[in-house]
């Protein structure tokens, strides 16, 4: 089969689910429980990801390339070997950085529709 | 005290859930089982610690939803990969040269009868899905028309053929009545042979193809003459009460075997280079034992 390394830009609009682990792994690496409780929490509980939508968004990140596993532990001590952590590639962080201009440049647009308020007036 | 029934509330449901996991597929459950069970049991004490029975209903709520609907789609994307796998590139592309071969005996021996139609037809749907899948989703929604197409159109050729191979239609004691059974054996192969032709240009465009890249394209457009040729050799003839295979007839005699030579040729060719090309990639990554 060909190869399948291609512009990251292509894979945009990137799933709420993609998007909301991407914006956490930006803040360094991280396991799936961790994950999961940091996107319920910056969301206020609108975007819950159970089991199966974490590992299977994190299964197809991996695929892609988006982001990798890595051995190492915050603090070995402490925490659970069983835990698998992942962090952002360099294609994965260009992407979640595409993704985030994407929606800036809508977000622009509702409001020169005065859809939304002015953030300073906020 | 307050412990023991979160533990055994925990152990409870950690059991529950992991026999549930059963509905995920096999390689899914091998690679995530152990993190998922730890995820929810963290959750589940987290749920039982914010909000008490409540919380852990709503977790369970949340987490039967969330499993139906995940499961579903790792079942529906498990099966697409084996869609892309070498496995059926490999078959599909031996089917496409055995179906180059039927073509070329329809070609050169017009008398072989229906059988070796459908044949012909059926091996061809292998090297269909072959060149489908080679593209492995890069063609997108074009790939997928033109597959679909092909589908339709085989489909559409097969089944007067089937009718005819049945003896329930005899071309010279009624050629008329047999002149719409002739007429969606055309439009099925132009059909068929449009497919293929989209598929001959997402392969080009995508640039899936290492090495002759214009076949499959070449490969369409013949079908789709042959779908012309049998409209206006065969079709119209029989529409009007004529016998096809009269002396002057110049296109059954010359165009007919000239098409399908070509066309089974071009068949052979694209059979072969996607089952040596599919052969070496299962020869270099062999799969894994399920």
């Amino acid at each position: 089969m060909p190869d399948t390394a291609s512009d990251p830009k292509t894979s945009l609009p990137l799933t709420p689910a993609a998007f909301h682990i991407m914006l956490v792994l930006a803040d360094g690496e991280n396991h799936g429980y961790a994950i999961m409780r940091e996107v319920a929490e910056s969301t206020q509980g609108k975007m819950r990801l159970g089991p199966g939508s974490l590992y299977g968004t994190i299964k197809r990140m991996l695929a892609d390339g988006w982001i990798e596993e890595t051995d190492e532990r915050p603090d070995p001590q402490l925490d659970d070997e069983r835990r698998r952590y992942y962090r952002l590639t360099g294609v994965g962080r260009k992407l979640v950085q595409a993704e985030a201009e994407r929606l800036e440049q809508l977000v622009n647009i509702a409001r020169g529709k005065k859809l939304l308020r002015n953030p300073r007036s906020v | 005290m307050k412990s023991f029934p979160l533990a055994n509330s925990i152990s409870i449901s950690v059991r529950v859930y992991r026999a549930l996991l059963v509905v995920y597929p096999k390689k899914f459950r091998e690679d995530y089982e152990v993190q998922m069970v730890q995820v929810f049991r963290d959750s589940f004490r987290d749920a039982y610690h914010r909000n008490g029975m409540p919380g852990m209903v709503d977790l369970w709520l949340h987490t039967i939803v969330d499993l139906v609907f995940t499961a579903l789609i790792e079942r529906i994307s498990e099966r697409s990969q084996y869609m892309f796998s070498p496995r059926i590139i490999l078959w599909g592309g031996l089917a496409g040269v055995f179906c180059g071969l039927f073509w070329m005996i329809a070609g050169v021996a017009p008398t072989s009868g229906a059988s070796t139609l459908v044949l012909a037809l059926v091996l061809g749907l292998g090297g269909l899905a072959s060149l489908y899948s080679w593209q492995t989703g890069q063609g997108g929604k074009l790939a997928l028309a033109g597959f679909v197409l092909g589908i339709i159109g085989t489909g559409l050729a097969l089944s007067p053929l089937l009718g005819i191979s049945g003896s329930s239609v005899n071309l010279e004691i009624d050629p008329v009545g047999a002149a719409p059974m002739v007429l969606l054996i055309a439009s099925g192969l132009a059909v068929s042979g449009a497919g293929l032709t989209l598929l001959g240009v997402t392969s080009l465009r995508a640039h899936t193809l290492h090495r002759w890249r214009g076949l499959p394209l070449g490969v369409g457009l013949l079908g789709i003459i042959q779908g012309m040729i049998f409209w206006l050799f065969y079709y119209l003839p029989l529409s009007q009460g004529q016998n096809p295979w009269n002396p002057w007839n110049f296109g059954v005699y010359v165009m007919y075997p000239a098409v399908h030579v070509l066309l089974g040729l071009g068949w052979m060719g694209l059979g072969t280079m996607l089952a040596t090309e599919a052969n070496a990639q299962v020869a270099e990554h062999p799969p894994a034992s399920a």
